[in-house]
């Protein structure tokens, strides 16, 4: 074999993989990059879109965010928004996985309960958007059976006055969310084998005992992992909060997204637009690393 | 420290499945007593239910010469070592060794005092700060049996622990829980399916079988004197064989050769002679047939037989052969069948026999060691 | 460099996609954008442009038609990347930003050149002194009455002044019977009911928003008019879930007997009579101020037309706007679209067939058309800034004075 030959097999060796790959990485480059790009460099120019030869703006658009106290009240409610919807998301996910898996409740019972449990996500955000703006309706079943009970005095406007929008819409994406956790978490407890509660019930371990010593730890890897992933989901939420409140009533719905949307479709200001939009690829793409980190680590 | 006593013990399951028929045993303390049987005969069943891990239908179980069946598996004061070892992925060997006395409270200084003396014992010290995932198979069940040990319970509970490790390892740990156990001098009731470490543990042997104990008995009386047919086929290695034959006189006749009986064997056997002209099931271990070519062999009676393969192992061979007898299944659901039929007999012979797979033999048999076997009950006569 | 090939990229885009539009045929063929055709029975917009492309041979017309809130994203990008249509349909709200970006055709030299009768249409929209937009068909917005729950609460004479508006209201509310006088929908999603249910107080009494120009919201009449809106609410007589009602909402709670009165688009007549066909209601214009004795301004929506300022055809574009403005044609589409007319003497066939859109011609023909968000920079969100500070208002966090005040501050800014 001549050395010319060997060369050029080689290089064909060294190629082939990245032909391979090239028809994904144009497809990653033109749907996922282009815009990505774009978007950045649409907050960086005065009057995106809206120009044709748009100048460049430096860091104006981000200086007039950051001094919006809009922005960092919706930023405030996005983290209140997020944090509260992964804890409860995790928290409720967990018990209805541990009574799912739970040998002590009747089976059938436990498959009515199981169809009952994962609803939720059947639904898009906008059915469920729908289903909470009725129930939570001034008029609404809520307000009529909690009444009922005695809980509240007068109807409360869930929704509608701004002492509860956050926390109404809060608990509909918290509804909405817990079975992503609940099947992820379901499917951890079923990787867990048998024996090592039977170890443990030999050594004296009692029922809470068994859940922080052997359950939690165990499932630690998926509730790291759900929680990230959750964490970053919740805090692009948009339909859910845009057809409940749409941000309202005055700002105290308003979450990063929607704040978004309004300065791109409601101001038609694209420049500003992008740069909250910027914003929230940062904060995403911080927590992304640090999935992407603990994935690695593990 | 105590024994252990099991009376009329039943277990049986939502669908009616007997899993285990009025179990009676009494474990005596310090004794190593080992359950064996077939898969699905019930040992581990048993073995669960003495740990509290499975409810008791009915019957009572003493440890210690208290009742426990009402009570909780932590109450019992046993320790059990699983198959799986059941160790904690997310915790040290230390933590593993440790957990039950973290959970009963016990001091830090007292926890590290206790595992540092079991390390020892177990040549564990090094590892103390591995995780389980990093240990070798051995080395995990060390850790397990550590965290058996650390609890000084009245009666250590073993289901198959050395199933997992490979066949060299095995014949080291096994070794190594036996030593233990007498040093130690605990009560232990271990369960397995491999009738080699049935033989070279215990003190004693029960054998099950469908839920229904068979014998209880030292190794060897388990090996010379099985109470029927499924004993002598399940204990020892290869297995018994087992044909049918017919009792003449002092004849025992089978397809075209007969075997001459000597009195000795009815003397010791005062049944033996009701059988006479009747049909009966006889059985001869592989190391009490001989090649007949060889000095060991000549001095018995021969019959014919065909090779049909021979495993050379090196001290031994183990010859499969085809004799002219209807072979006897002993009941044993593990037992390797040869679906071929091309053999229906095993024959232990000396390295230095020469017989060829393919060749007509003459078969040397040693007919003092022969079992008999009633043929409807299959109960040694 | 993706910020450099960009514009590049799309420039050819554009020029590959216009070779195709253009050059198929010897035929000139233009393109209508609109989110007419959908809200039309099927097929006949269509059937209108059929019609026009036999009177007009050599002129062909494609629609592009989607969804309100489709087209109007598509329009403004189209504006941004020089991709508009010839002909394009408009909402008053979106046409100064157009007009910004140089997006719309001046009218005005065509209207001269072909004679056009300038008398015959209802309203021509001017912008820095362009004509940029006929309005095409218009709804108005009433005020709708349920004459049944008017007559139990002993309402005989149906309100003409806000003061007895309030009356009615009051004595229409039963809170226990989830039974309100009026329903205020503001929510933030689409913050219309600022301009509709709100401002048209203001332009029912002749009034205005606005001053030289510029935003007037601290001006009696608005102030005013916040004041009044105020005092429903604090009678509760509004229908509660202010906030976060959409227009929707508010025609179902009409539709369901739940509220006395709204101010809704004439355009919903018939949905409501479907959705409820016992339904007693009447239509009344919007109550003014006490003592005013003028026209009334009627708030109204329309369906707008202009031509793309960058269109290759703008002679033919503008045939096909003159069309559709004409007497007949004109009636023609708005009665499919139960709308008034843009052409003054196109008289609709639905207002002598049906009782109620007859009463409201005649409140139209003694009227005005008002809506002084048309023309009006980022409109959408000047009513959004007015809906957040009005809320607050109703939550009783500040007065009406307050809260015209801190729009006139956002307005004055986005001017």
């Amino acid at each position: 074999m001549t050395r010319q030959k060997r060369s050029r097999h080689r290089l064909k060796r060294t190629v082939a993989p990245y032909l391979y790959l090239s028809p994904s990485l144009v497809i990653i480059g033109l749907l996922m990059l282009l815009p990505m790009v774009t978007v950045i460099s649409y907050s960086f120019q005065n009057s995106a879109v809206l120009r044709r030869d748009p100048s460049f703006a430096g860091l104006k658009h981000y200086q007039a965010i950051f001094a919006d106290p809009v922005f960092w009240a919706s930023l405030w409610h996005t983290l209140y928004f997020t944090c509260m919807s992964v804890v409860f998301h995790m928290t409720i996910g967990m018990i209805f996985a541990l009574m799912l898996n739970s040998d002590r409740i009747n089976p059938t019972l436990r498959n009515i309960l199981r169809v009952l449990y994962i609803l939720p996500w059947l639904f898009t955000a906008v059915i469920i958007a729908v289903i909470w703006r009725l129930l939570l309706e001034p008029n609404g079943v809520v307000n009529s059976i909690l009444m009922q009970l005695g809980l509240i005095g007068s109807k409360i406007e869930w929704f509608s006055s701004p002492e509860t929008a956050l926390h109404a819409v809060t608990f509909a994406n918290i509804w909405a969310g817990y079975p992503l956790f609940m099947v992820s978490l379901l499917a951890g407890l079923q990787g867990i084998p048998k024996d090592f509660y039977e170890a443990a019930d030999i050594d004296g371990a009692k029922g809470y005992q068994k859940l922080t010593f052997i359950t939690i730890p165990q499932l630690m890897p998926i509730i790291i992992s759900i929680s990230l992933l959750d964490f970053i989901w919740t805090m692009q939420v948009f339909p859910l909060i845009w057809i409940t409140t749409g941000g309202g009533p005055i700002y105290s719905t308003e979450v990063l997204s929607t704040y978004t949307y309004k300065l791109a479709f409601s101001s038609y200001n694209l420049s500003q637009a992008s740069a909250s939009a910027v914003v929230i690829l940062l904060i995403s793409l911080g927590l992304t690393l640090f999935y992407i980190r603990y994935q690695k680590a593990r | 420290m105590a024994e252990v006593i099991l009376e009329n013990i039943c277990k049986t399951y939502g669908n009616n499945f007997r899993a285990i028929d009025r179990l009676n045993l009494s474990i005596e303390d310090g004794e190593f007593l080992i359950l064996v049987g077939p898969s699905g005969c019930g040992k581990s069943t048993a073995l669960r239910m003495i740990a509290g891990l499975e409810d008791v239908t009915s019957g009572s179980l003493r440890i210690g010469g208290i009742d426990v069946v009402d009570m909780p598996p932590k109450d019992r004061d046993i320790a059990m070592v699983f198959q799986s070892y059941a160790l904690y992925p997310h915790m040290t060997v230390f933590e593993n060794i440790a957990f039950s006395m973290r959970l009963a409270g016990k001091p830090k200084a007292e926890r590290k005092k206790r595992v540092d003396e079991i390390a020892k014992i177990l040549q564990l010290t090094s590892l103390l700060d591995s995780k389980p995932a990093n240990l070798s198979g051995g080395q995990r069940q060390r850790v397990a049996m550590g965290r058996a040990m650390v609890r000084e319970p009245a009666a250590f509970l073993m289901d198959e622990p050395l199933s997992n490790l490979d066949a060299k390892l095995r014949v080291q740990m096994r070794a190594e829980i036996t030593s233990l156990q007498k040093q130690l001098g605990v009560t232990t009731i271990y369960v397995t399916h491999d009738q080699t470490e049935a033989m070279t543990m215990g003190d004693r042997v029960a054998v099950l079988k469908g839920g229904v104990l068979q014998q209880v008995d030292t190794p060897k009386r388990l090996y010379e004197s099985p109470v029927n047919a499924f004993v002598a086929g399940f204990i020892g290695s290869p297995s018994m064989n087992l044909f049918e034959g017919t009792l003449t006189g002092d004849e025992l006749t089978a397809g075209t050769f007969a075997i001459q009986l000597r009195d000795a064997a009815f003397a010791r056997r005062p049944g033996l002679r009701s059988y006479a002209g009747r049909k009966i099931v006889f059985g001869i271990r592989p190391e009490h047939l001989y090649d007949s070519s060889l000095e060991s062999g000549r001095k018995y009676q021969t019959l014919p037989a065909k090779v049909t393969s021979i495993e050379e192992l090196g001290s031994e061979h183990i010859v499969h052969l085809n004799i002219d007898a209807v072979r006897v299944d002993s009941g044993d659901p593990d037992a390797v069948r040869d679906f071929g039929l091309a053999s229906n007999a095993v024959a232990k012979f000396e390295p230095e026999s020469t017989v060829r797979s393919g060749s007509e033999i003459r078969l040397a048999l040693d007919d003092t060691k022969l079992h008999f076997f009633d043929p409807e009950t299959h109960l040694a006569i | 460099m993706t910020f450099r090939i960009k514009p590049a990229m799309l420039k050819m885009a554009a020029a590959a996609w216009l070779l195709g539009a253009t050059s198929a045929m010897a035929d000139t063929t233009l393109e209508f954008t609109q989110w007419w055709e959908p809200e039309v029975p099927a097929g006949s917009l269509r059937k209108i442009m059929d019609e026009f492309e036999a009177a007009n041979p050599g002129i062909k017309v494609t629609l592009v038609s989607g969804p309100y809130a489709a087209t109007r994203d598509q329009i403004s990008v189209g504006a941004a990347t020089g991709t508009l249509s010839d002909v394009v349909g408009l909402d008053g709200a979106w046409v100064n930003n157009l007009n910004a970006q140089n997006a719309l055709a001046d009218m005005n030299p065509m209207m001269d050149a072909s004679k056009f009768d300038k008398a015959q249409v209802a309203d021509i929209i001017q912008v820095d002194g362009k004509a940029v937009m006929f309005p095409v068909a218009s709804f108005v917005y009433p005020v709708f009455v349920n004459l049944d729950l008017a007559a139990q609460a002993g309402v005989t004479k149906l309100p003409s002044t806000r003061a007895e508006f309030l009356e009615a209201a009051k004595k229409m509310t039963h809170a226990d019977k989830n039974q309100y006088g009026w329903v205020l929908p503001l929510s933030l999603q689409s913050p219309s009911g600022v301009q509709n249910d709100m401002m048209s107080w203001v332009w029912a009494s002749g009034q205005s928003m606005m001053a030289d120009g510029k935003p007037a919201l601290e001006g009696k009449p608005v102030v005013d008019m916040l004041t009044f809106v105020k005092s429903l609410n604090d009678a509760g007589t509004i229908s509660p879930g202010i906030a976060t009602k959409t227009e929707q909402e508010k025609v179902e709670e009409f539709v369901n007997d739940r509220v006395g009165m709204m101010i809704d688009s004439l355009a919903h007549v018939n949905l409501i009579r479907k959705r409820n066909p016992k339904l007693n209601f009447d239509l009344i214009p919007v109550p003014v101020v006490e003592n005013y004795n003028g026209k009334r301004g009627l708030p109204y929506a329309s369906w707008g037309i202009g031509i793309s300022a960058g269109s290759k055809h703008q002679e033919e574009a503008w045939k096909l706007v003159q069309y559709l403005m004409s007497e007949k044609v004109n009636a023609k589409l708005v009665s499919l679209a139960n709308a008034f007319p843009g052409n003054v003497n196109a008289k609709p066939d639905f207002v002598t067939s049906d009782k109620a859109f007859g009463k409201a011609f005649e409140i139209f023909k003694t009227g005005y058309l008002a809506n002084e968000f048309t023309g009006l920079p980022v409109a959408e969100d000047l009513m959004s800034q007015f809906d957040v500070e009005a809320q607050k208002m109703l939550a009783g966090e500040q007065s009406p004075e307050q809260a015209a005040a801190n729009a006139q501050k956002g307005w004055t800014a986005k001017f």
